[in-house]
């Protein structure tokens, strides 16, 4: 599971609706970084989306900075237009190259624990979650 | 504007002229198009303006459904009025596209619409052109000449009915030659400026794919469903029902990101090593989808936001009864084979429950202007009006593919218009309801 899917994803279980998101990882397996294609469009698109201050406490709580060699990401959406080069590669390195292998996605409010193995997060519920 | 012309393949019918109004969007290139005069209603040519041959090489570079694309020197309902026509062709012109001097090398091709020929027949008609001065240089087949020239007879094709949605293979619409059941429509004599992209479907074609499921999307089809849904680079495309990817590869191939989700793990996983989902991807050296995961549809998993510039999926076709016990999942099979519709304990999906819940998430996670695009089963009584609507959503193309005398399925490809209306309400009621079998649940869009 990339952060950026990380960053897209919440608590679906009956009733837990606030405080869903963001989901705590709780890594078994250190993550592992892949690199891929660099998009600067695709980079630049995914700033108005992204949910900046669950980004950035992510990457500090995984340790993303240190292991990828790369400035803190800022806490509040940067400017889309504006944004630089090394920001969005910066951006583009968290959000696409870090991957979380073996862990849990665990839900602040209810508790939920959701499983990722194999990189393969799975969101489904039990029936008495529904 | 110069004026081009587009010989399409004569397959998916209903699907050519939308897919050309997908690449000239993504070109930026407002489409204008002409009916060649001695065109029926459903030929394969087609006059569009462009505006130079590197906008016909952009269109070409993707296009499924366009076989070339041609500068036309002259067209004639007959032999004598295409030599006729010929004859007024300003030189000047053959001269700017590089075509006359000594220097210059040519081949021709020849082909027939609703026909074939024979060496002696297709030599004949080449030497028809002898003297010309764009005949003057020399021949070469290989390496690729400067020019090549196609002379094209249309016959029509004499299938009838029943061909219109991709009935007929490429090739197959030929009869026996010299056989007069229709007269010649017309024969146009062209340069070549660009060629479609039908090498795509071998390279994609299913058959050589490494990893595959009861309902792998057709290669063709699946080029289709990414061009419809103008993948390319910088978009982000999602399929919810990922199964083995076979649209996401195509999406893949036009540069897109990919992300999907399946409520089956086994699908995603695959049950021999070292062949998946992912396997599809490293197979054409793409990148490999951002993220797969597993995940029902009817859960709201992703936060609410708008993030895909594309949302392409074949729905499953049938879902388990809900008496049938489920122990933990509310869909354990989403991909159950044609046969399953049959089977006791799975009823077929209706008009109006998954379609209602896949319509209301394109329509909130959709960026505007995003593309949704997916496949609605239907049967040959389908009225325009049985397609479900969203009032942030416009249909812009809609492409019947006749599967059985019973069963037919629709292309819908609508476009993200106005920002998001909830049509659902509480989406969980909506899942109680299923669980408790209350029936379909349609709720009406407000007009």
């Amino acid at each position: 599971m990339k952060i950026l899917t990380h960053n897209m994803l919440m608590c679906n279980v009956k009733g837990c609706d606030k405080g869903n998101f963001p989901l705590r990882i709780e890594l078994s397996e250190p993550v592992s970084i892949q690199e891929t294609e660099f998009n600067e469009d695709f980079a630049r698109r995914l700033i108005g989306k992204v949910d900046w201050p669950a980004l950035a406490e992510t990457a500090a709580a995984l340790g993303l900075y240190d292991k990828l060699g790369i400035p803190e990401l800022p806490s509040t959406p940067p400017e889309a237009a504006t944004a630089d080069d090394a920001l969005l590669k910066a951006m583009h390195r968290v959000l696409l190259e870090v991957q979380v292998i073996e862990g849990k996605l665990v839900c602040n409010n209810c508790g939920k624990a959701y499983s990722v193995s194999k990189g393969i997060p799975n969101m489904l519920l039990t029936q008495d979650e529904l | 504007m110069p004026r081009y012309l587009f010989y399409l393949v004569h397959r998916h019918l209903e699907f050519r002229l939308p897919e050309l109004q997908a690449l000239f969007e993504l070109a930026g290139i407002p489409l204008v198009t002409h009916r060649p005069p001695f065109a029926a209603d459903d030929s394969p040519f087609l006059y569009v303006d462009l505006p130079n041959e590197e906008a016909a090489r952009t269109i070409a570079s993707r296009a499924i459904l366009t076989r070339n694309i041609f500068e036309c020197w002259a067209e004639g309902a007959d032999w004598d009025g295409l030599l006729r026509n010929l004859d007024e062709y300003p030189v000047e012109r053959m001269e700017a596209a590089g075509a006359v001097g000594p220097g210059v090398t040519f081949r021709f091709e020849v082909e027939g619409f609703g026909r074939t020929y024979t060496m002696e027949e297709k030599l004949d008609m080449i030497n028809r052109f002898a003297g010309r001065p764009f005949a003057e240089g020399k021949v070469r087949i290989k390496p690729a000449p400067d020019n090549v020239f196609h002379i094209i007879e249309d016959w029509g094709h004499n299938l009838g009915k029943g061909l219109g949605a991709g009935g007929a293979g490429e090739g197959e619409v030929r009869r026996p030659p010299g056989r007069p059941d229709l007269p010649m429509r017309a024969v146009y004599l062209c340069r070549e400026v660009a060629t479609g992209r039908r090498d795509l479907v071998g390279r994609y074609d299913l058959k050589k794919r490494a990893f595959l499921g009861p309902t792998s999307m057709d290669a063709e089809l699946s080029l289709l469903i990414a061009n419809l849904a103008l993948a390319r680079p910088g978009a982000l495309a999602y399929d919810p029902f990922v199964g083995t990817a076979g649209i996401l590869v195509a999406c893949a191939h036009f540069g897109a990101r990919v992300l999907g989700s399946d409520i089956d793990k086994r699908i995603i996983r695959g049950k021999v090593p070292g062949k998946n989902l992912w396997t599809n991807f490293k197979q054409y050296g793409l990148e490999p989808p951002v993220d797969v995961i597993q995940c029902d549809i009817l859960r709201r998993v992703w936060r609410q936001g708008e993030w895909f510039d594309a949302v392409v999926c074949d729905p499953p076709p049938s879902r388990p009864a809900p008496q049938t016990p489920v122990p933990r999942l509310l869909y354990p099979h989403p991909h159950p084979s044609p046969k399953d519709e049959m089977k006791p304990g799975l009823v077929p999906v209706t008009l109006g429950d998954t379609t209602d819940v896949l319509l209301d998430f394109a329509a909130s996670t959709l960026v505007m202007g995003g593309r949704l695009v997916y496949w609605l089963p239907c049967t040959p009584e389908y009225e325009e009006s049985d397609c479900p609507q969203h009032p942030s959503l416009r249909v812009v193309a809609n492409c019947c593919q006749v599967l059985t005398s019973k069963w037919h399925r629709r292309l819908v490809v609508s476009v993200k218009v106005a920002p998001y209306i909830n049509t659902l309400g509480d989406l969980l009621s909506l899942e109680e309801g299923y669980i408790e079998g209350l029936g379909p649940l349609r709720k009406q869009s407000p007009a």
